[in-house]
């Protein structure tokens, strides 16, 4: 305190307002006074110019006059007009010099007006300046606590907000936004789970009680050999997109005019208690489903004339069977893969690499699990069979695998490890005599093995992205497609046309006669020539397809997203027969026997017939 | 007067923004078989220059760092200040500035694929250094940023302390939500959003002009309004600051309290004497044991509940924007069309994939929100306990974390330099 004191009296302190400063001098103030005058006259006379010069640029402006667009226009009907010619090389030339003079115009007067404007605060600055230094402020009383306390109030009402922000935003966006974290890609394991071999698992099943004598006479036919004949495949509908998976069927007398909600031609519809997106496959008057979810996996045995529910068997206690189902996505789900029936049997697989053989009393004949798949939207790609082999696509992130496997008894027969990538697409077999070839689509390979040895007879690399599309086969040719790739008509192994102007992604394309039809998830159906994939017709529906497109008694059915089903007639023309609608949401196939047609929809299976 | 300024300062900034926006004039139609030569890209700046601008700042900060401890001269300090604004801010157009490395030095920690240049490095720690030795002269005035700022800050007003506290918690904010992003490679957003760097460079969005423009007029009456209420550089200048060896001080000598350099701080950084009754002390105790205890509780609070956010936040990156947008396209049947759905379906990747590096990003993003939110947590707690604190101050003294060494109070002191 002394030593304030004696410097208080050492600079002569009176009071603090009486401290005299250096003051810029009544002659510095009077240039600053002039100079900020000036300056400020020149900013805005500048400005001013500036303005208008952007005004004019932006309602003349000489990029979009038209002048030149419509001189060009007219040379194109006289394109030996020199003068003309001419004409437009002059009008081009004065009004890029327009362009870039302005813009010369507007980064130099930018600069003048950003250097005069610093000469007029530096001005003011120097004409505002005080003759006294600082003046005391209003100092109030010791106010510690009190500054404190509203400090704090503020902060906890900064808090309060920032959380009350938090909380709604949390609530409000979270559910707009995907969490990516179920879908991420284990890299890590690249071990192959081994495959349990020679599981049969044979249980005593509690069959619900049933009567199956009155459908037994449809098999009876079988009962000699162990597999059907192609002439009883072709009579039934034994797997997704039907007989070989073709997408052809034989069906004749097919309605084409139903409507789920007033119940027009609707003989029967019966809810899924489990949701699935499998397509019902069809041998004489049983029908298949199966359902599942995380923890239940079903499959369903009805009688396809009446609807009654024949037998329900749920898939438990397999061995090797994971305790968890791994994580599929709501668009999959655990039952996406279509079972495969081949008159004695019925076979289906699960999300969790469950694949299971009932049959037709319900009981289960052999059980196994394929080792969990590491596919991030779940396993979808259905079964097939060729004489008594099961035909199992089973890719995933770690490798992909084609098996057969013994339909009597579940034992591996052959297994094929293939090069690529992960699919969702399904096997297609294409009857060679007393062989058959079976035709695959995986990343980025189309490939046809043998289906008696697994070998590989031709592949092509010529697919990307993710495929879900299945192929088609007609007249000697595969077609193959996947969305952003391309289509592909294929002979003997080798790629004969491509195609890039629509494509299919979750669908499938069908063969039929002379052309090759796909719809899109986009809502789009078209009509391509085999031989060269030129587009013979297109036609855009307001919805898109998940279903594959199939042939019957001549006509196309396609089942929109919504559940309606689009009828054309499968030709060179687009002629459009009808548009019924079963009144739900279905990514499903329809099957067919005849007369009738089998509907999957979210909720429920349905039976259209006369 | 005054109006013209302000009416200048609009103009002017309308100006900066209708000169910002560059424009293209459209390729002529060529018919006569010329052809239009590649674009050439312009070779990068030669590392002797960067290692220039190093040796600049080195310079500036020394020089800087003299005016402000050694000279106390507010002139040297605003014509250091001016030069930095023509340097690095007119010729070097802002780029690279200390402010922005944090977010290079974080993704270096992060991504072991980024190697950061050196030159950024020392742009990052240089000024840390000072401010450690010096305080914070490297906002002085080194800074062009808080150049610019000083520079419009012609009619400054006081904002009450108990607004100044809450507000301060921005840069906080501002600086996890950086480092945040920049560790997760989605996006330099202290660059994106630097309000003055699209003035020099003469190319600032409407936005981002917008913005710019706001700061600036709050600059005028509020001191340095990014400097404080935004800059997440200066967080850890700050915390350099409050340790630094020698920093500089209102009065050359002793102060006196005569109270002239009360108001004279554009930045309300000036702590003032105070004086405690005796019985307000123990009240003041018992909040603070309660607001201790109440800490942990903050910052598992915040976390959560920053956790809450990682979702929508993981959306500024690049990734998990595009994922949400095919994965859309996949849930709706229905293409967005845009250029990146585009460019992504060119290339064959596979969705999965996508999916599954955004599931990685996501999963960063969760743990980040949690570090993060519970950082501010601490920092929210630790305000309050200082808010009961009581700290014994006879003196009017610079609060050596917010005080910017700009010099503007030395002149209000009326003591002369000790002898």
């Amino acid at each position: 305190m002394d030593t304030s004191n004696s410097i208080v009296n050492n600079t002569n302190i009176n009071s603090p307002q009486s401290i005299p400063t250096n003051s810029g001098g009544v002659r510095g103030k009077y240039i600053a006074k002039y100079m900020a005058i000036l300056s400020i006259v020149i900013v805005i006379i500048v400005s001013m110019f500036m303005i208008l010069n952007y005004i004019q640029i932006k309602v003349h402006h000489p990029i979009e006059s038209g002048t030149i667009d419509n001189l060009v226009k007219k040379l194109d009907g006289s394109d030996d007009d020199k003068v003309l010619r001419e004409q437009i090389r002059v009008i081009d030339l004065m009004s890029r010099k327009a362009y870039f003079s302005y813009l010369w115009q507007l980064k130099t007067g930018a600069w003048i007006v950003i250097g005069f404007s610093l000469i007029f605060i530096f001005s003011v600055k120097i004409y505002t300046k005080k003759n006294t230094i600082g003046t005391v402020g209003n100092i109030k009383p010791d106010s510690f606590w009190e500054v404190k306390s509203k400090e704090r109030k503020w902060m906890m009402i900064s808090i309060g907000t920032l959380a009350i922000v938090a909380v709604v935003l949390s609530l409000s966006s979270n559910k707009y936004y995907t969490d990516f974290n179920s879908f991420i890609i284990n890299e890590n394991i690249t071990e192959d789970l081994p495959l349990k071999q020679n599981e049969l698992t044979v249980i005593t099943s509690q069959v619900d009680t049933i009567t199956t004598d009155s459908l037994s006479q449809s098999t009876d036919s079988t009962a000699a050999t162990d597999f059907p004949t192609d002439a009883e495949i072709k009579r039934n509908h034994p797997a997704f997109r039907g007989p070989f998976g073709l997408g052809v069927n034989y069906k004749t007398k097919l309605p084409t005019d139903w409507d789920g909600v007033s119940g027009k031609n609707i003989k029967w519809k019966k809810a899924i208690s489990l949701p699935g997106l499998n397509s019902p496959v069809i041998w004489g008057n049983f029908l298949f489903i199966a359902g599942a979810n995380e923890n239940t996996r079903k499959v369903f045995c009805y009688n396809r004339l009446t609807g009654a529910l024949i037998w329900t068997k749920e898939i438990k206690n397999i061995p090797g069977s994971p305790a968890k189902s791994p994580k599929v996505t709501n668009d999959t789900g655990h039952s996406a893969a279509s079972l495969t029936t081949d008159g004695k049997r019925v076979y289906a697989i699960f999300s969790n690499g469950d694949i299971v053989a009932f049959d037709y009393e319900g009981k289960q004949v052999w059980a196994k699990n394929l080792g969990v798949p590491d596919n991030h939207y779940g396993h979808s790609s259905s079964l097939q069979f060729f004489k008594n082999k099961l035909i199992v696509q089973y890719d995933d992130n770690k490798s992909c695998k084609l098996f057969a496997l013994a339909t009597q008894t579940g034992e591996e027969i052959w297994k094929t490890i293939r090069s690529g990538k992960i699919s969702w697409a399904s096997p297609l077999i294409v009857p060679k005599g007393n062989n058959a070839e079976i035709i695959v689509n995986n990343l980025p390979y189309v490939a046809a093995y043998n289906a008696e040895t697994g070998k590989e007879i031709w592949k092509l690399d010529c697919l990307t992205g993710e495929i879900g599309s299945s192929p088609a086969y007609a007249n000697g040719m595969v077609f193959a497609a996947n969305e952003y790739a391309k289509m592909v008509g294929i002979k003997d192994g080798k790629i004969v046309w491509e195609g890039f102007d629509y494509l299919p992604d979750v669908s499938s394309p069908v063969a039929y006669l002379d052309y090759v039809f796909f719809t899109t998830s986009y809502g789009d159906l078209v009509c391509i020539n085999q031989k060269d994939g030129a587009l013979i017709w297109h036609h855009e529906f307001d919805n898109g397809f998940y279903g594959s497109p199939v042939i019957a008694d001549g006509k196309l059915y396609c089942i929109d997203r919504t559940g309606t089903t689009v009828i054309v007639e499968a030709g060179k023309e687009f002629k459009l027969i009808g548009q019924p609608s079963i009144g739900e949401k279905s990514d499903c196939t329809p099957a067919f026997a005849d007369g009738m047609i089998y509907i999957r929809g979210q909720k429920n299976l349905y039976c259209i017939g006369k | 007067m005054q109006i013209v300024k302000y009416l200048l300062i609009s103009i002017f900034l309308l100006i900066f923004f209708q000169t910002s926006n560059a424009q293209r004039f459209p390729e002529p139609d060529f018919e006569s078989g010329y052809e239009v030569p590649e674009t050439q890209t312009i070779a990068p700046r030669a590392l002797s220059w960067e290692y220039l601008d190093v040796v600049v700042l080195f310079i500036a900060l020394s020089v800087m760092s003299w005016f402000v401890i050694k000279k106390r001269s507010r002139k040297g300090i605003f014509w250091t200040s001016i030069f930095s604004i023509i340097y690095f801010g007119v010729i070097r157009l802002g780029c690279v500035c200390s402010v922005g490395s944090i977010q290079n030095v974080t993704l270096s920690l992060f991504q072991s694929n980024y190697i950061i240049p050196i030159t950024v490095i020392a742009f990052f720690a240089l000024p840390l250094l000072f401010t450690l030795f010096f305080g914070r002269t490297f906002c002085a005035g080194v800074c062009f940023m808080g150049a610019v700022q000083d520079l419009v800050n012609i009619k400054p007003i006081s904002i009450p302390t108990w607004l100044n506290k809450p507000l301060s918690a921005i840069p906080y904010i501002y600086l996890v939500l950086a480092l945040l992003l920049a560790a997760t490679g989605a996006d330099f957003i202290i660059c994106r959003y630097d309000p003055f760097i699209g003035f020099f460079r003469m190319n600032a969005t409407f936005g981002m002009f917008v913005f710019g423009a706001v700061i600036l007029i709050l600059g005028i009456f509020i001191g340095r309004p990014y400097c404080r209420f935004l800059c997440p550089y200066g967080v850890l200048l700050n915390w350099m600051s409050r340790l630094s060896f020698w920093h500089t001080t209102i009065t050359p000598s002793v102060c006196i309290q005569c109270k002239l350099c009360d108001t004279s701080c554009p930045v309300d950084a000036i702590n003032k004497p105070v004086q405690i009754k005796p019985e307000t002390i123990e009240k003041g105790r018992n909040r603070l044991i309660t607001l201790f205890v109440l800490l942990p509780v903050f910052i598992v609070a915040s976390g959560f509940l920053a956790s809450r956010l990682y979702k929508p936040l993981s959306t500024i990156h690049p990734t998990v924007h595009l994922a949400e947008e095919i994965k859309w396209e996949q849930d709706n049947s229905k293409k967005t069309g845009s250029e990146d759905s585009k460019a992504f379906h060119s290339t064959g990747i596979q969705a999965s994939q996508l999916f599954s590096d955004a599931g990685r990003i996501q999963h960063f993003f969760y743990y980040g929100t949690w570090i993060g939110g519970a950082f501010l947590g601490l920092f929210f707690g630790i305000s309050l306990l200082k808010t009961s604190i009581v700290r014994r101050q006879e003196d009017y003294e610079p609060d050596k974390g917010n005080c910017v060494s700009c010099g503007k109070c030395y002149k209000y002191c009326p003591v002369p330099p000790t002898p």
